[in-house]
């Protein structure tokens, strides 16, 4: 079931596809964008923001949005309509109207939110970070339009998780997209992004790192390290292709990730360009072939993979190009922790409220229909459940997991009912 | 909760003064107490009350304290014992009796004003008032077995010590045994990744209270440098020097143990999955390395069998890479186990520490590695090496003893908790009416809190093998069990309603 339904949403998603490419876009306008590795890309700003664009732009029949911070612009040549200045006037990124390097510009202090993705090694284990139970997509969806109520203009996603279910990729990769890209500038900041952990964020482009950094291992598997194989295997990694070119990201890198294939780059010394090869042959081997690559900081500003490496939040401010800013989104940031406790808790003490849940009705079925006693067992049954109940409710995926959906919940009401007829 | 007053007697306030120095109370209303020339405890409770005393015993579950209180003018020895449930923090000896007191021989009056020994949350800050130039060293260190004796909890402990003295390197020379949850290998046995790479989370959890947590905490006014001074360190404690840029080497210094990381799924599973395994847990301890400012390559030569390290000299230094040394200068440091060149260690050379498949560093290869800064056998030499042999101040904090009574500590909470859980299932009912069933249940439930009591102070040490299970399998088998005794006591009651 859950694989067919992943199959359904790619292939409406494929169509969707299509249908972007086939539109006519004669409409757009086209801008120029001049990149210091000598590149030159036309195509059309989709964004701009303090320190950098997103461009969408065509290879052959593959059209794709790629973010540039402006320290790798050269040039930026806009086609704007005639009422905006002048077509074809070449614009320079330290002009004032599009000054890229200047995120302080419009004198406005930017509003930082670093929400967790996973809790941080020094809360020393006390809530667990598996994606799809303490870090699921509906907790991130719902807390967008806190950070947006709170002006928030820059949202961190700060990873540290050895990664989970794979059914919470494509929620992830639709909030991030839907929620997240088109409200915010949204980066991530990995201690360890390991697995699904650094699938779910793969579709922002910005990649920042701790020091101690590290993403990658995305190799799906069950039971007793069985691996995700055949079909099943395939929509994964043509997911993570979509996903990677949602960041304009080489699909190299993270295939390297998930199964046993070489990676390695070429850099070029004049323009700094890297190129990523799926074999051994390039200048730096990163994954030699039959293993399973994961990438640490080092690795990560050699290949440009990461767009910096901070170690505090304020270097990090600093990296991502700002001098005044302010740290904002409590809101957000303290539902997002509170979710992974809840979804914590339930996910510890699930078994022992289940063992006092039976228990309570063992000791009801053993008492006299009618009886007081009966009756203060079924209500302590009861306590249990709606327990059960509210955990669940702080996570979906709990009903997919657990299979305690509605249905389960109304059978237990009506069987503890049943436990306090008198006849 | 206050269980049981053991003592309660009134002494007039002079004779107190006289032979037990006294502190006065905080504004809290705390107790405090002194006896005099001992070290003093001091028991923080979760509702921020402070108590200064004596620790008379402690069950695991339960600690008995001598302590003195005070209210207007009348002082009492109290001797109370405590349920551990209602301690946020024990801290032994580490209030000096003399501290904001003279000799004992202070008027009341004077003692009032001596102000507060303790202050909830404050730091008993040590002005050292060294010299300008003079640099303070603090030193501390680690054996015992790593996960048992040496955790979070104790090295808080050692840095809330570090704290009230401020010094300016804190010295950390690790002196560890090879033992995982008391099983120990021989130093010379490098396939220690298994249960190295289990305790790889634990060391990345330590690291950020040793190094983010100091950096961070705005109470460290000035930031320590650390300094590792390693003299064993093989197994997971291996991952830990690598935190800290200044590492030094004692001539015997083994470091590594973590060797082998490839074979640790045996043929489980499929290949694939087993290398996304093995890759994310090497990534994850190079990033320790890379925080540190050290070379990954290092771990990974540590780790892995496959990986060959070898060294080149560039530009007057050593650098590493991985790969087959060939050209002049370079020299291969490990081969691949023989699966490409040379051969798999056999015993004679690894029992000789001559194997090259993993890499186990010594002083003399961790110094030409760029590893090591140096190789000293004294602290002294230490000191005289980082530059400050002459300008030098070595802080007496009591950081040692610190981290040996948490081993005792945790030595005690072990054999409390067989103790009591042999009590448990030993317990017989004496009688068979309500009232000896009563009092049985209301046994085993004591019992069972009791272990409860013992696995939320010290769940983070505990051996398994020593308490007959996982401390988390026991904490949901103890409330369980508590529910369901009080449940049988429900339905025994008489008068229950039917």
């Amino acid at each position: 079931m859950k694989l067919t339904r992943t199959i359904r949403n790619l292939m409406i998603a494929g169509v969707t596809g299509l249908m972007v490419l086939a539109s006519p876009n004669g409409a757009m306008a086209e801008d120029t964008l001049h990149l210091k590795d000598g590149r030159v890309l036309e195509g059309t700003i989709v964004k701009e923001g303090d320190g950098y664009i997103f461009f969408k732009y065509s290879i052959g029949s593959i059209e794709k949005t790629e973010l540039f911070p402006s320290g790798d612009i050269d040039k930026l040549v806009r086609d704007e309509p005639a009422d905006a200045g002048t077509p074809g006037v070449d614009s320079d990124p330290s002009e004032p109207t599009t000054d890229l390097n200047s995120p302080d510009s419009d004198d406005d202090v930017t509003k930082i939110a670093i929400l967790n993705f996973g809790a941080p090694s020094d809360w020393h284990g006390e809530v667990g970070n598996t994606v799809g139970i303490q870090i699921n997509a509906q907790a991130w969806r719902d807390a967008a339009p806190m950070l947006e109520a709170d002006g928030v203009d820059v949202v961190v996603v700060r990873i540290n998780s050895g990664g989970g279910y794979l059914l919470e990729l494509e929620k992830f990769h639709e909030v991030f997209e839907e929620e997240y890209k088109p409200r915010f500038r949204t980066v991530t900041w990995i201690e360890s992004a390991i697995s699904a952990a650094a699938m779910s964020p793969w579709v922002l482009e910005e990649m920042y790192f701790l020091p101690e950094g590290n993403i990658g291992a995305c190799t799906g598997w069950s039971g007793n390290l069985q691996a995700v194989a055949g079909f099943q295997l395939e929509v994964v990694l043509l997911q993570m292709e979509r996903a990677s070119d949602k960041a304009g990201r080489d699909h190299k890198i993270m295939r390297a990730m998930q199964i046993q294939e070489p990676l390695s780059v070429d850099i070029d010394e004049a323009t700094g360009r890297v190129t990523w090869r799926q074999d051994e042959d390039g200048e730096h081997v990163l994954n030699p072939a039959g293993e399973v690559y994961t990438m640490n900081a080092v690795e990560g500003v050699l290949t440009k993979f990461a767009s910096g490496v901070a170690s505090t939040p304020e270097e990090l401010a600093e990296v991502l190009g700002y001098t005044e800013y302010e740290f904002a989104g409590k809101k957000a940031t303290d539902f997002i922790d509170e979710n992974m406790r809840i979804t914590d808790r339930f996910e510890k003490r699930l078994n022992e409220v289940f063992r006092k849940y039976g228990f309570a009705i063992q000791l009801a079925q053993g008492q006299p229909r009618g009886s007081k006693e009966r009756g203060a067992q079924v209500a302590r049954a009861k306590r249990f459940l709606a327990q059960i109940r509210r955990w669940v409710q702080s996570n979906p995926n709990f009903v997919l997991l657990y299979g305690m959906n509605d249905e389960w919940f109304r059978e237990q009401e009506e069987f503890l009912k049943d436990l306090v007829r008198t006849q | 909760m206050k269980l049981k007053h053991i003592g309660l007697i009134g002494i007039a306030a002079s004779v107190l003064v006289g032979e037990l120095p006294v502190a006065p109370a905080t504004a809290e209303g705390a107790m405090v107490a002194a006896r005099s020339g001992e070290d003093l405890d001091r028991v923080t409770f979760k509702d921020g009350r402070v108590i200064i005393g004596k620790i008379l015993t402690d069950t695991g579950s339960t600690i008995t304290i001598e302590a003195h209180m005070k209210v207007g003018s009348i002082r009492n020895i109290v001797t109370t014992t405590y349920d551990m449930r209602d301690i946020a923090q024990i801290e032994r000896g580490v209030v000096d009796s003399s501290e904001g007191l003279d000799d004992g021989s202070r008027k009341d009056d004077e003692v009032e004003d001596a102000g507060p020994i303790v202050v909830p949350g404050g730091r008993n800050r040590i002005d050292l008032d060294l010299p300008d130039g003079t640099t303070s060293y603090l030193y501390v260190e680690f054996t015992g077995e790593f996960g048992r004796d040496i955790t979070r909890t104790p090295i808080r402990r050692f840095l809330d010590e570090a704290k009230r003295y401020q010094p300016d390197v804190i010295v950390i020379k690790i002196d560890c045994e090879y033992s995982f949850q008391g099983v120990e290998k021989e130093d010379f046995d490098p396939t220690g990744a298994g249960n190295a790479f289990n305790q790889l989370e634990t060391v990345r959890e330590l690291q950020t209270i040793l190094v983010d947590d100091v950096r961070d905490d705005p109470e460290w006014e000035k930031k320590p440098r650390l300094v590792f001074w390693v003299k064993k360190a093989l197994g997971g404690i291996a991952f830990l020097p690598f935190v800290a840029k200044d590492v030094y080497f004692h001539e015997d210094g083994r470091h590594g143990g973590i060797g082998y990381l490839e074979y640790i799924f045996g043929q489980t599973g499929d290949e694939v999955v087993r290398e996304k395994q093995y890759s994310l847990r090497l990534k994850r301890a190079e990033g320790l390395a890379i925080k540190g400012g050290h070379d990954y390559h290092l771990i990974r030569a540590m780790a892995y069998v496959r990986h060959r390290l070898a060294t080149k000299i560039e530009g007057g230094k050593v650098v590493l890479f991985e790969g087959i040394a060939e050209g002049p200068g370079e020299t291969q440091i490990t081969d691949d186990g023989g699966q490409t060149i040379g051969s798999r260690d056999d015993p004679r050379d690894i029992i000789r520490y001559k194997g090259d498949d993993v890499l186990t560093l010594d002083a003399d290869l961790a110094k030409t590695l760029g590893f090591s800064r140096g190789t000293v056998n004294r602290l002294d030499d230490l000191i005289f090496d980082m530059g400050h042999s002459r300008t030098h101040y070595l802080i007496e904090s009591r950081a040692n003893g610190i981290l040996e009574r948490w081993s005792n500590e945790v030595d005690r909470a072990e054999q409390n908790f067989r103790r009591v859980f042999q009590d448990f299932a030993t317990l017989r009912q004496d009688g068979d009416d309500y009232k000896a069933r009563t009092k049985y249940r209301g046994t085993q439930i004591r019992l069972l809190r009791e272990m409860k009591s013992i696995l939320d102070r010290y769940g983070e040490a505990l051996n398994p093998r020593e308490i007959s299970g996982d401390p988390t399998m026991w904490d949901v088998e103890i409330s369980v069990m508590i529910d369901q005794i009080q449940q049988m006591q429900r339905l025994d009651r008489p008068d229950r309603g039917r």
